[in-house]
């Protein structure tokens, strides 16, 4: 257990080192992240403003969603499937292999470590969607201490459903057009696009048998106050049960990946 | 021969050695058919639930902003098989050194450099924003006209140039800031915002959009000709920043290439 704690502080220590270096390509790459949130904003406040709310989201509500959905976004940024392709195309996963810690947990770690800059440069471009939109938010300290325990288990629930996507590269080096149907059903199942109260009842529905939810509009709707304490309790429950269930997917297919893989120069 | 025809027949001979090799690669095609529909049904689906709970959108109807969703479809098609390949291998040739072997050819090293690679089944997408940009037409409601149909081509091919030199100045900047590929996030973040008429957006993203990376102008303004809503004031404009685009990207290409000093510097 130490050996872990070690590997994840380390990992997350030279993470946090790295992003401070590239500074500036780090604000930018985070900026672009933050335009799609801002874009439904303005459409959805467009809508609500000329229509009345949907689904118990006005003008303000929607604001103070896509407000937090910038912060969620960026706790939730994850390995992309793609770069699996890459290290196995190249031979590189060779090298990770040979590592006496998991890959995964590295990548873990690495991308936990990361946030805490992407945090620090998250805080201006808020102030400044603050400033121009008026989100009207006012947590307790509870809502507040919930939302930082489910922000990190929609990062480890998406972190693992991505590994998961990625581990397809080990069968096939066109898992892409997967990937991007995958990447569709998180967009409009997991309160990304809009929240489940706007789309269909059936669609809300499927919404929440499937992980995106709980990486997205969980934590967002216990930021912005929308559910009771139940269904906090539900939620961080249910969000911990992908957890468990993704890690032990992923435990499962490992074995079964690595064995196909055979190095460069072997 | 003169330089232009040089260049044009350079272009040319890579584009068909990049779709012969990819020809070889069939699959690819039906994996690219499958992410294009997916994305086009992602965009349908979020106009849908638009128009589900209202009639306009600050005063769009469904089918003008299926227009902009077509066009933009049909930008971002052109800028995944013409642009982004050649964008990417010129930031990691600067990073590395290898960019030696571009500017020693007998050639024009912006247009080698422009034009050298080929996603050839991006093309799909090209294809397909076309029939969305039919579909939007038909549902339209009044007859697209002759002019409107040459505006909507000048405007369309003004965007694309608009496309390539916002991509081409930013990847030009590698030469000054070495690792710019990380920032590419940015440029595809506002192109996405193109996906819904630059005039709904607050000014401030209205201004991004249109003066500083000018993407607003290159997807909403040749859906505007479509949808009779240009203006002679604004395909003017439209034309004044395309020809300014393209100086700038010459001469902000010819700075920078200033400061390429080579792999053994």
């Amino acid at each position: 257990m130490r050996r872990y704690v070690d590997t994840y502080l380390g990992e997350a220590r030279v993470a946090i080192q790295q992003q401070a270096q590239y500074r500036i390509p780090a604000f930018f790459n985070l900026a672009g992240f933050m335009i799609e949130p801002v874009v439904y904003l303005v459409v959805w406040r467009t809508v609500a403003a000329q229509s009345g709310p949907i689904g118990g989201y006005g003008v303000a509500e929607f604001t103070s969603y896509y407000i937090v959905w910038t912060l969620v976004r960026v706790m939730n940024l994850a390995l992309a499937p793609g770069a699996w392709d890459w290290w196995i195309q190249n031979g590189r996963i060779a090298n990770e292999l040979l590592h006496p810690v998991g890959l995964y947990h590295r990548q873990l770690a690495n991308f936990a470590g990361g946030k805490v800059i992407w945090m620090v440069m998250w805080v201006p471009m808020a102030l400044f969607l603050g400033v121009i939109f008026r989100p009207e938010l006012s947590p307790s300290i509870t809502e507040g201490v919930v939302f930082f325990l489910a922000i990190w288990l929609g990062y480890w629930i998406r972190f693992n459903v991505l590994w998961l996507m990625g581990l397809i590269s080990f069968w096939t080096t066109k898992a892409q057009a997967l990937i991007e149907v995958v990447i569709a059903l998180e967009v409009l199942l997991s309160g990304r696009l809009v929240p489940m109260a706007v789309m269909p009842e059936w669609v809300a529905a499927i919404s929440a048998w499937l992980p995106f939810k709980w990486t997205f509009q969980f934590p967002i709707e216990v930021l912005i106050g929308r559910l009771d304490t139940t269904e906090v309790f539900v939620g961080l429950l249910t969000q911990f049960g992908w957890g468990i269930g993704t890690v032990a997917l992923i435990g499962l297919i490992w074995k079964t990946a690595v064995k196909r893989f055979t190095a460069v120069g072997s | 021969m003169s330089v232009i025809g040089h260049s044009v027949r350079v272009a040319l001979l890579h584009w068909k050695i990049g779709a012969m090799y990819e020809m070889q690669y069939r699959l690819n095609f039906v994996l690219q058919v499958i992410q294009s529909v997916v994305r086009l049904a992602t965009g349908l689906v979020a106009i849908e639930l638009v128009f589900g709970h209202t009639g306009d959108l600050s005063g769009w109807t469904q089918p003008e902003l299926l227009a902009v969703l077509g066009v933009q479809i049909l930008l971002g098609g052109i800028m995944q098989t013409f642009i982004i390949p050649n964008m990417f291998s010129l930031m990691f040739e600067i990073v590395e050194g290898d960019f030696d072997f571009t500017v020693v050819r007998p050639v024009d090293a912006q247009v080698f450099a422009s034009t050298r690679r080929i996603s050839f089944w991006s093309f799909v997408d090209v294809v397909l924003g076309g029939v969305v940009i039919g579909w939007a037409v038909s549902g339209l409601g009044t007859s697209v006209g002759v002019l409107d149909a040459l505006a909507f081509t000048l405007t369309l091919v003004c965007g694309m140039l608009l496309v390539y030199c916002i991509w081409m100045i930013f990847t030009t900047s590698a030469f000054k800031l070495i690792n710019v590929d990380d920032m590419a996030q940015l440029l595809q973040g506002l192109y996405e915002a193109g996906r819904w008429p630059v005039r709904i957006y607050p000014l401030w993203l209205q201004g991004i959009l249109t003066i500083i990376v000018p993407l607003g102008v290159a997807i909403t303004v040749p859906a505007e000709a479509l949808a009779d809503r240009l203006t002679p004031g604004v395909l003017t404009l439209a034309l004044a920043i395309t020809a300014l685009a393209l100086i700038s990207t010459r001469a902000f290409w010819r700075w920078g290439l200033k400061s390429y000093s080579g792999a053994s510097a």
